[in-house]
């Protein structure tokens, strides 16, 4: 007991010295600052700052004598061949681990380095108007991204990172920095405006605690990343506090509740070691639940279902205790393979997770390519606004019909191999389902015609997402089998936030009234249909969100497998009796904050250690 | 040694315009000649792209459907012109 003591009062001191000023001199003030949380999982340790060019101090602008310019134009060789060195040797080493997208970011940036314009470009600089080659460096890349920038073509943009990376890199090599290519005596937090693909494949992940990241969705490939390795991340850093962020610095990120705290107090160090001790004791003790069916007090029962991304992520799901797969997102299928995968190559992908999964469930949601999810294999347009464009079934049906109907063809052929669910992603009215029906008839009738063995027992849904499909679940229900609600678009639609845009982010409520009342309507609709309702988006996966929408009425909870515990749980803590008053007073709240706060209060009371985790 | 000059339009074929994969081998292909080779828009000859340049080509921003002047100034000039434009009549081999 008396060594609790101590933090106490080191904290105490810390108090004083904060009061003369000192403790902000000393840039040691305790900084608690609201992020995204990316990747759950709460990591304390030192900072590595990751820099790139244009977070490195602004090169000196002052010129430089006549004489030395040829001396700068062989430094900047000379750091231009080192570059090229690396990459190479990058790649070689990498090797087969690299997918085919990866290994054509390294041609990219090899044909980058070498590329006329630019050269002729930066040496101009240092030639006419002596600039060091730092400087010429940073004007002509920031010259290129500017020209970029006004080409409204997302796939610029990316080529505008690429470009960034690459004279990054050189920037590096001349100021002879280990820049991006960190050596790790110890774990560390990293630290980073956003990390390209060529730094995320080079970080030693043994070294690494988590990532806290200034830019950068819950799609991106910090998040994805982190995800698979089980780290915690952080993203939307606030830009002071980055900018003050050194290399050495003490900090928690909290990627759960998403809290970032610079140089924590003895106290709040405490605590958080505490909360991630007891989050691993409680996740080991939820581990062992993974057989309980997960029903109410009361008795009435969610089926809670996992959300993957690829056929070998089953086994985890089974793991956590997934009744079945409630959402198998085939893009990634799609956008990580160099080349479009084939009829075949998507059979049996299908079949392995149909035969893994036996007799259970699988829902396999059809192509969602657009808005935030890109893939240069499938098309390439410029749309000014992606996220209310061609995406989802909408590209599918009338832009890339034929890339539907190869993946229909695949699925129902698979079909045959266990308990084949399909959903289409995007669905605004009900003639995109009158034509999905049609051209999944004529898929099944060419099957028959080849020959070819197909099931015939594929149930189809549609995921509900925008405003339009809830509104209208009446008339859509009368063309489905079940409905799936994705909550992530049907709050960016419903709100008219853009998910990404940390500006708006206070309106990123899933547990909004607005939001509450149309997945009630779906239900219902479904309800006078007779056809079940699941859902598939981040609502699900949060205890507190879960138990509304158990409380609605939904009847299956679909999300990523590690959550899968902890919501049953919280369903298991709870009456149906409780969550009917909660929803009642849910879907009467007059602000957006108060149906979350209802939720919370219930899991206070019933289950209060998935509060804190 | 003989100048020629050559020119020849060309369509973008490609969905993605010319970026990425045709990009970079038109790059590759232009590079194995001595002549010097760019493409420009024909309502804005006055700024051409050099075809051995990645950036410069991506900066020409031309989708799908864009009809482009391929020119070529050197000795081997109706080599290049007859073999880059065969690229873009193939669209690239896609």
């Amino acid at each position: 007991m008396r060594r609790r003591r101590l933090p106490r009062f080191r904290n105490f001191l810390r108090k004083i010295l904060m009061n003369n000023g000192l403790n902000h001199m000393m840039g040691t003030s305790m900084q608690n600052v609201k992020v995204i949380a990316i990747s759950p999982g709460i990591a304390i340790g030192r900072v590595l700052r990751i820099q790139r060019l244009n977070r490195l101090v602004e090169p000196n602008a002052s010129t430089i004598p006549e004489e030395k310019i040829e001396g700068e134009i062989s430094r900047l060789y000379a750091a231009l061949a080192t570059t090229r060195k690396q990459l190479q040797e990058l790649r070689s080493t990498l090797g087969e681990k690299l997918s085919a997208e990866e290994s054509g970011i390294f041609d990219a940036h090899l044909l980058l380095l070498d590329d006329r314009m630019l050269l002729t470009d930066i040496e101009k600089h240092i030639r006419e108007e002596r600039n060091s080659a730092e400087f010429a460096i940073s004007r002509s890349t920031e010259h290129f991204i500017g020209v970029f920038s006004a080409i409204p073509d997302p796939y610029l943009q990316e080529r505008a990172a690429d470009l960034r990376d690459v004279t990054g890199r050189v920037m590096a090599n001349l100021t002879e920095e280990e820049v991006a290519r960190p050596n790790l005596d110890d774990r560390r937090i990293i630290v980073a405006d956003t990390l390209t693909p060529s730094e995320t494949v080079q970080l030693d992940c043994s070294k690494v605690l988590g990532f806290a990241v200034e830019t950068g969705s819950a799609t991106s490939h910090a998040a994805i990343l982190a995800r698979s390795m089980r780290l915690p991340a952080v993203s939307g850093l606030p830009h002071e506090v980055f900018d003050n962020l050194r290399s050495n610095d003490i900090v928690i990120i909290d990627g759960v509740a998403g809290r970032l705290i610079v140089n924590p107090d003895a106290r709040t160090e405490e605590a958080y070691r505490l909360k991630a001790a007891a989050a691993g004791k409680l996740i080991d003790e939820l581990g062992r639940e993974t057989e309980l069916t997960p029903e109410t007090t009361d008795g009435f029962k969610v089926e809670l279902a996992a959300n993957i991304d690829a056929a070998g992520q089953y086994a985890e799901a089974s793991k956590m205790g997934a009744y079945g797969i409630g959402l198998f997102r085939t893009e990634f299928m799609f956008m990580e393979q160099g080349r479009l995968p084939d009829e075949e190559t998507q059979y049996k992908c299908y079949r392995e997770l149909l035969i893994s999964a036996g007799e259970r469930p699988v829902t396999i949601r059809t192509l969602d390519i657009g808005a935030d999810k890109v893939s240069g294999n499938v098309y390439r347009f410029a749309e000014v606004n992606p996220a209310l464009g061609l995406r989802g079934i909408r590209l599918c049906l009338y832009e890339r019909r034929d890339l539907f109907t190869t993946q229909l063809r695949a699925l129902f052929r698979a079909g045959v191999s266990g308990d084949l669910r399909i959903m289409v992603p995007m669905v605004s009215s009900v003639q995109e389902l009158i034509e999905c029906r049609e051209l999944i008839r004529q898929v099944q009738n060419q099957l028959a015609q080849e020959n070819l063995e197909f099931s015939s027992r594929v149930l189809f849904g549609a995921m509900i997402e925008t405003p339009a499909a809830a509104l209208c679940a009446g008339n859509l229900a009368e063309y489905v089998d079940f409905f799936s609600i994705g909550t992530n678009d049907l709050v960016q639609y419903t709100m008219a936030i853009d998910r990404l845009n940390e500006r708006v982010s206070y309106l990123n409520r899933a547990a909004s009234p607005a939001v509450l009342r149309l997945i009630r309507h779906c239900v219902e609709c479904a309800e006078r249909k007779g056809i079940p309702v699941a859902v598939c988006g981040q609502m699900a996966a949060d205890p507190a969100t879960a138990l509304l929408l158990a409380g609605m009425g939904i009847q299956e909870l679909s999300m990523a497998s590690p959550a899968i515990p902890l919501v049953r749980r919280a369903i298991r803590s709870v009456s149906m009796f409780d969550l009917e008053q909660l929803v009642d007073r849910a879907l009467h709240a007059t602000n957006d904050d108060e149906p979350m706060k209802l939720a919370e209060e219930v899991l206070q009371k019933h289950a209060p250690e998935l509060i804190d985790l | 040694m003989a100048q020629n000059k050559c020119s020849a339009e060309v369509t973008v074929c490609s969905p993605m315009g010319l970026h990425g994969r045709p990009a970079s081998l038109l790059v590759q292909q232009a590079s194995k000649y001595r002549s010097k080779i760019s493409l420009c828009r024909p309502e804005d000859p006055e700024n051409p792209a050099d075809c051995r340049s990645i950036l410069s080509l991506l900066v020409l921003a031309a989708t799908q459907g864009t009809k482009l002047i391929l020119s070529a100034e050197g000795e081997d000039a109706p080599q290049a012109i007859a073999a880059l434009s065969e690229l873009f009549a193939q669209n690239f081999n896609e």
